[in-house]
């Protein structure tokens, strides 16, 4: 059979030998069960690592599963299933009347989670889009994850080592009582950060990696060029890729309101707000270049995206667009209001 | 293909996929002894996936009209489900049955193995054999598997 072009992103896999493929199939029926046993997630990690193939072939699964996400879902994987089952007989018949008897509205609640759950099972601890999550580690270490974010946590005789594969976290280290005191390091792909008697934050962004420091001190190492690392005092942030380490800036507490559950702005920009605020929600938030530099201050609550953009939409006259999408959330575009000259609190001069 | 189409139109654009086919494929013999039958052969095969297009598409949107929630889904949404489908069900094309049904309640209905099972009246390792099935002519329809 010819190739499909759903395999546009990944046609080295075609190149893997078929037992190869095979696997990397059996190990996805695998984790699909229900519970799934950790140790066949560690043998599944490994052998995702073991060759260079396994791992093309997996990337290859996980990109036909995101080709198939607009059927999944409560209501479209219905109208899927009726149309797809051959017609006059009775599977049809049947999908055809569970598609009328759905009430359920399209594109809610069916997180990424449940159509692709081993993405949760590659890292030790997950949160959702829209989730914040507290941890202490085997050495009282306290871990606060924020939205869509994972780590692993490796931890080994002679070292504490934190993974961030995704997000942002707040680690407040503890000191190690007895006769080791092991280093406590975040590692990204950018390099490692590691604490010096601290809390700080560890944030993954696309090109590099962002460290504010709020106690102790924290000495950032990129990955290739640990020779020019930096310490970085509390106070201050700054990012790094894995080539070197940026002029760092003041970091502010405010920073980390996610940890409570809020976004503290002060005359923050209205397109920089809404980037913020997007991380926490699965919809997708956009505005208008007119309306992008106006400026607001306040708490907003993450978990209540309606809300606030209610709040936004009268202090800062501007109006929300919304269109549903089937399977991505919602589009939310913010525009200029009816009434432009309308005063308000928050709206600040720029 | 006008015979079997029952439109000139339709025949006029079949016609010329055929031609396309055939200069980008590489399984073109090298000489043709019998080209009036060859070109039969890759006509009757783009009319048939013709035929297999319109009915899914029929499918769908008789699925559509009966699904109270579809109402709100935008033309972009229905024209992508679609072409989802389509591709979708040429990838399983040939499967049994059985094995699409398990395919679809667990891949897109997220039903675990053992629900899948019993809706289908087979055993879960039987459900498993069938997913790895699907799931070959899904992610790797460019390999060749034995068994």
């Amino acid at each position: 059979m010819s190739a499909s072009p759903w395999y546009g992103a990944t046609r080295d896999a075609a190149a893997v030998s078929p037992a190869v493929a095979q696997r990397a199939l059996e190990w996805l029926v695998q984790l699909q069960d229900d519970p799934v046993a950790p140790e066949t997630v560690r043998a599944w990690t490994s052998w995702r690592a073991a060759h260079p193939d396994h791992e093309r072939a997996w990337l290859r699964i996980e990109s036909v599963q995101g080709r198939l996400q607009p059927l999944a879902g409560p209501g479209s994987s219905a109208i899927a299933q009726a149309a797809l089952a051959a017609p006059a007989c009775a599977q049809r018949r049947r999908a055809l009347k569970a598609v009328s008897v759905l009430g359920i509205t399209i594109g809610a609640a069916w997180g990424v989670g449940q159509s692709a759950p081993w993405r949760s099972w590659t890292s030790d601890h997950r949160t959702a889009v829209g989730e914040h999550r507290s941890l202490t580690l085997p050495d009282g270490t306290r871990v606060v994850l924020n939205t869509d974010s994972a780590i692993d946590v490796r931890y080994s005789a002679g070292l504490r080592r934190v993974a961030l594969i995704a997000g942002e976290i707040l680690i407040t280290t503890a000191q190690e009582t007895g006769g080791s005191h092991r280093p406590f390091l975040v590692e990204t792909a950018h390099g490692t950060a590691r604490a010096l008697g601290t809390e700080y934050a560890v944030r993954l962004l696309d090109t590099s990696t962002e460290v504010s420091v709020f106690e102790g001190a924290v000495q950032i190492r990129p990955r290739d060029d640990g020779a020019h690392g930096l310490t970085l005092q509390a106070g201050l942030r700054a990012h790094y890729s894995s080539r070197g380490v940026a002029q760092p800036a003041a970091a502010e507490t405010n920073q980390i309101a996610w940890k409570d559950g809020f976004i503290v702005a002060r005359g923050m920009r209205l397109a920089d707000f809404i980037a913020e605020l997007g991380r926490y929600c699965r919809d997708t938030l956009s505005c208008d270049p007119a309306v992008a530099d106006r400026l607001l201050s306040g708490s907003f609550p993450v978990n209540n995206v309606d809300k606030v953009l209610a709040a936004l939409s009268a202090t800062l006259n501007i109006r929300v667009e919304t269109e549903t999408r089937l399977w991505r959330g919602r589009r939310l575009h913010l525009i200029a209001g009816p009434d432009t000259a309308r005063p308000s609190p928050l709206l600040q001069k720029s | 293909m006008r015979r079997r189409l029952g439109n000139a139109d339709q025949a006029e654009d079949l016609a010329h996929d055929t031609f396309i086919r055939l200069l980008s494929s590489d399984r073109i013999p090298a000489t043709l002894t019998e080209p009036r039958a060859f070109l039969t052969t890759v006509a009757q095969h783009l009319v048939s996936n013709h035929w297999r297009r319109e009915k899914l598409e029929r499918a769908y949107l008789e699925a559509l009209a009966q699904a109270p929630q579809a109402v709100h889904w935008s033309p972009e949404d229905r024209a992508i489900v679609l072409e989802t489908l389509l591709e979708l069900d040429r990838l399983l094309d040939g499967l049994p049955a059985i094995v699409r049904q398990a395919f679809l309640l667990s891949q897109l209905d997220g039903h675990t193995h053992a629900q899948v099972a019993e809706t289908l009246g087979v055993s879960v390792p039987t459900v498993k054999r069938y997913l790895v099935k699907a799931l070959q002519r899904c992610c790797f329809a460019d390999l060749s598997f034995t068994g």
